[in-house]
């Protein structure tokens, strides 16, 4: 201890003694372990840290396949839910679905998020409520259900954290429940929920709605029940599903139910832009180790006497080995403690730019485990950067370097040392700037992208209105047209019109069959996106109707059922044929197994994101087919408050959700793309300024210890820019070996982002050729410094050193 | 005739570089007796610093036979030559050598940090060791802060600190003027008066003939030797 000590007393005075030094060292780390701690609090939050579920390795997720229509991963209907009871593998199971509701006051309404669960998902979870209790079996089924459960962070934030709460009623979409529990600050599934409410199955929905699959299932196997096992039990019991209703599991659909382990299923499509995001902030920190590692050479080199001296008065080498790591430890824990600062501040912005995709990510947090893993960051840095300087300075020749004017600085080996560690800092820097503009392109050209409408100009509010009172089609077809009446008449409206869902916003599929279509031999009916529209909505959105017409308000519910295509449409089934007058033969609740008459087609809108194709797509009249919610489209000069006013004066009990300007929209939808862009940016500009901060430092160095032969250069008559000429290509050569290998480097590793491209191949020339290029200025702006300081020295004075 | 204290026999030193090998020195006999003064002379290149360095382990011979204390140390591993350079060799340095960094007391003190004494009887080592060179005063200096001839005591305080068996000086007063140079030679004969014994390599003929004997040194052979031979 009393060494340790002595070893820390005398790298504090040492560092304080060289502050330029200390100063660039723990800046470099602290942004390399700042860095790598913010997503690394990431990679723990999302992919690593336990749930809070109890014996997780028991909990699993149940999907279902429709291989035969391309449904990779499914969920199950209500019959399929209850019918897991012979499952023996199962100890409990349970379902969950996320969604809002409106919430209800007195005077006010507000759309918050609601999830809706049985009572075996809790019972799944090992989930106990800290005040009331969980549902019962009874409060699934519908008349029993009239009851919710609050989240923790609800409770605290709107019932003051009153255990009195429970028993309490609050009214969700229109329907009061009475509050029956408060559930554990530490659960969480998916996103933050405000509340917990029961499905309320019916009858029907239960024995007789296997066709609706929108269950998220969870169970917890029982004790001792391998995976494997369970899952072949489980698929034994698909094929008994579908041998009893071969009606909803038609042969062709290969219908199948699977089990996956809960963790899996609920990070799956996190997991590898979260790890390449990872695998990149730790290059950015090898390169801080690499300057850091380059510094303490220099360091070492001026210091090599000491070591000597050190190692005359008995020093063995591994006493002095330990005092260089006291000092490197040092230095990383002085920039651990900087970065741990730097990571708390950047994980909030970082976090304010997060695409709502990831699950679990307001989960993510500096912890106590985080704070874990940056203590042995700093200890695992220290190693990488200051072992082989420290081996490489307790390794002196004692002979020479403690002779009065003994050569004692770095040698050839040490220079080759440095000049390899800029190599591996330039070769890694391209790698990651290639990655970066391979996104930054694919950004670029998904930004070309047409997105089928006009999105400047327009604005979008969300109804959805809930509770009794809406509970018949008829009335909520009602009160979406006094909407779009209501804003269509605020001033500055130019066109307004409504739609269930508009484009970038989700998935709505439904199964039908086409007249004059010839499906191939094992070919299944269609099942493509469709959409209730009601008239307007075409030219709000600006979107030309190509053949035909657009629906007017003459196709109400009592006149013949009526559609419009896409021009995607057209190509997948009739192209090059007449489709107007053409039939679908769709069965929805309104007009069961009806013909509905093709009147128009439309041109494409990107429904899925600038970055997907289009989707065939199909559009009700709404009258003929209302839809449960409606996303008003109005275009002018007015502002999204206006919108919000005039619609909120509908019905002031109904929420109006989500009212913003449809390019906001759009750039929403490319958020998922953006964050992993803007982070590998972020850090492809530090590893940038890193590695020039190295080649200027190695340059320098090289400068300073060819003083003299520079001298002895200019005295037999080197021109300046001979000087120049001479010291640009030493840096050149370096950075030119490290481009070679960075090229190749991120040749191999351009595979790990290719699914995240767009438009542009993972190999693409220019990208590679411009930024390679763009790194060499660089490296010439960074050696040029030294270079130009190499012309100043006099010659006179050169030769005096030594 | 005193104990023999350090014996060589037919010491050589090749050096390799590329293509070219330099006999630093060849078939050198020495033997230095306890209490002992020997000072190495001669031009530059001649080997007398590579000699020292030898005596001090701080290189090894090519070829030859070196025995310091009646034990043959020229195999010896890099930690055993480590171990003994603290216990039995003091040295002190034409350019004085002390840490930047430390401290007065620090620097006499690090060597006896080396060999895992502990604090109580480092300190009154050091202290005794500034004491004899006349440099408690200054014990919380930084090296900086003194004069050439100031530094060379604080050295020669470090050499000695440890009770070394043998001394070894490598142009002890090179660095320094006459004045300080002359006071750091009483301090080494102060010390070999008090019984250390001392190897001195020096240009100064009139400190040369301070010692109780002098070997000369040419192309890297021993050419003369006046005084009293100790073997």
């Amino acid at each position: 201890m009393d060494t340790l000590l002595r070893d820390l007393r005398f790298a504090v005075r040492g560092l304080l003694r060289t502050p330029g030094f200390t100063i660039a060292a723990v800046v470099a780390l602290a942004l390399g372990i700042g860095a790598t701690t913010a997503i690394f609090s990431v990679v723990h939050g999302v992919l690593l840290r336990s749930f809070g579920w109890g014996d997780e390795t028991r909990l699993v997720s149940v999907y279902r396949t429709f291989v035969g229509i391309g449904s990779a991963q499914g969920r199950l209907s209500v019959p399929e839910l209850y019918g897991l009871q012979e499952a023996r593998a199962l100890e409990s199971y349970g379902a969950i679905n996320s969604g809002t509701a409106a919430l209800q006051g007195a005077d006010r309404a507000e759309r918050v998020p609601v999830a809706r669960a049985t009572s075996g998902l809790f019972a799944a979870l090992g989930v106990t409520p800290q005040f009331g209790r969980a549902f019962s079996g009874e409060e699934d089924l519908e008349g029993n259900d009239g009851v919710a459960l609050v989240s923790a962070a609800t409770f605290r934030r709107r019932f003051g954290g009153d255990p009195a709460t429970v028993g309490r009623s609050v009214t969700l979409d229109g329907r009061e429940r009475r509050i029956i529990g408060v559930l554990p600050e530490a659960f969480r599934y998916g996103s933050p929920q405000d509340f917990f409410i029961p499905y309320g199955f019916t009858t029907d929905q239960r024995l007789r709605q296997r066709g609706a699959h929108y269950l998220e299932v969870v169970a917890k196997l029982r004790p001792g029940a391998a995976l494997k096992s369970a899952n072949e039990q489980i698929e034994q019991l698909s094929i008994r599903f579908a041998e009893a209703h071969p009606e909803n599991y038609p042969p062709e659909f290969h219908s199948m139910l699977h089990l996956e382990p809960l963790r899996d299923r609920l990070v799956s499509s996190s997991r590898q832009p979260i790890l390449v995001l990872f695998g990149a902030v730790l290059l950015v920190l090898l390169i801080a180790c690499g300057n850091v590692a380059n510094l303490l050479l220099a360091r070492s080199a001026t210091r090599e006497r000491e070591f000597a001296v050190r190692a005359a008065l008995g020093a063995e080498r591994s006493r002095i080995v330990r005092q260089l790591l006291t000092e490197g430890l040092l230095l990383s824990a002085v920039g651990a403690v900087l970065g741990v600062m730097l990571a708390a501040w950047g994980l909030d912005a970082l976090l304010a730019v997060a695409p709502r995709q990831i699950r679990q990510l307001a989960d993510v947090r500096l912890d106590r485990e985080v704070l874990g893993f940056s203590a042995a960051l700093t200890i695992a840095t220290t190693l990488v950067f200051a072992l082989v300087p420290a081996l490489r300075a307790s390794r002196v020749d004692l002979a020479d370097s403690l002779k009065d004017g003994g050569r004692g600085t770095g040698g050839v080996s040490g220079a080759r040392l440095r000049t390899a560690l800029v190599i591996a800092q330039v070769a890694v820097c391209l790698l990651l700037l290639v990655g970066a503009g391979l996104l930054l392109r694919s950004f670029a050209r998904v930004l070309t992208v047409s997105p089928g409408f006009d999105a400047e100009g327009a604005i979008a509010a969300n109804l959805a209105p809930a509770g009794p009172a809406y509970a018949d089609p008829d009335v909520r077809e009602r009160y979406f047209e006094r909407a779009l009446r209501a804003a269509a008449e605020v001033p500055g409206v130019s066109a307004a019109g409504g739609i269930s869902l508009i484009p970038t916003r989700g998935k709505y599929g439904q199964t039908y069959d086409i007249e004059g279509y010839q499906r191939a031999a094992g070919e299944p009916l269609p099942t493509d996106e469709f959409r209730s529209v009601f008239p307007g909505y075409f030219p709000a959105m600006r979107q030309r109707i190509l053949a035909g017409r657009d629906l007017s308000p003459a196709d109400d519910a009592k006149a013949p059922p009526v559609v419009l295509v896409n021009e995607a449409w057209v190509r997948r089934y009739l192209p090059g044929h007449e489709v107007i007058g053409r039939r679908l033969k769709i069965d929805t609740d309104r007009h069961r197994d009806a013909w509905w008459t093709i009147v128009g087609v439309v041109s494409d809108a990107r429904e899925y994101g600038l970055d997907e194709p289009v989707p065939p797509v199909f559009y009700y009249s709404a009258p003929q087919e209302p839809p449960d919610f409606m996303t008003v489209v109005v275009r002018g000069r007015i502002t999204p408050a206006a919108l919000r006013d005039a619609l909120s004066k509908v019905d002031p009990a109904q929420p109006v959700d989500r009212v913003l300007p449809l390019d906001e929209v759009l750039a929403t939808s490319l958020a998922a793309r953006r964050f992993p862009l803007q982070l590998l940016a972020m850090f492809a500009a530090l590893a940038l300024l890193l590695s020039a901060v190295g080649i200027y430092g190695v340059t320098a160095y090289g400068v300073a210890q060819r003083t003299r032969e520079i001298g002895v250069r200019m005295a037999i008559g080197a021109s300046g820019p001979a000087v120049v000429r001479m010291v640009l290509g030493s840096a050149l050569r370096m950075v030119g070996a490290g481009l070679a290998i960075g090229i190749v480097a991120a040749l191999a590793a351009s595979r790990l982002i290719a699914a995240q491209l767009y438009g542009i191949s993972a190999q693409d020339p220019l990208t590679y050729l411009t930024l390679g290029i763009g790194l060499a200025l660089v490296a010439l702006a960074a050696s040029a410094i030294p270079a130009l300081r190499a012309t100043r020295i006099d010659p006179m004075s050169a030769l005096r050193t030594e | 005739m005193s104990e023999p204290l350090i014996e060589m026999q037919n010491i050589e030193k090749v050096f390799l570089t590329d293509e070219v090998e330099t006999h630093a020195l060849s078939n050198i006999h020495l033997s230095v007796g306890r209490n002992e003064w020997v000072s190495i002379v001669g031009p530059s290149g001649s080997g007398k610093t590579t000699l020292l360095a030898i005596l001090g382990l701080l290189d090894t011979a090519t070829g030859g036979q070196y025995l310091l204390d009646h034990k043959p140390v020229q195999d010896l591993s890099p930690s055993d030559r480590a171990h003994v350079r603290n216990r039995h060799i003091g040295f002190i340095f034409q350019s004085f050598n002390l840490i930047g960094d430390l401290t007065v007391f620090e620097n006499v003190e690090l060597p006896l940090t080396y060999r895992g004494m502990p604090p109580a009887d480092r300190k009154k080592r050091v202290e005794d060791a500034l004491n004899r060179v006349g440099m408690s005063h200054r014990a919380r200096h930084m090296p900086g802060q003194l004069s050439g001839g100031q530094q060379q005591r604080v050295a020669v305080a470090r050499a000695v600190a440890g009770d070394p068996l043998i001394l070894l000086a490598d142009e002890p007063t090179g660095n320094l003027d006459s004045k300080n140079g002359q006071a750091v030679m009483k301090l080494l004969s102060e010390l070999h008066q008090a019984g250390s014994t001392l190897i001195m390599v020096t240009h100064d003929p009139a400190y040369a003939r301070l010692a109780t004997r002098t070997v000369s040194l040419f192309d890297g052979r021993i050419v003369e030797e006046t005084g009293t031979s100790a073997a």
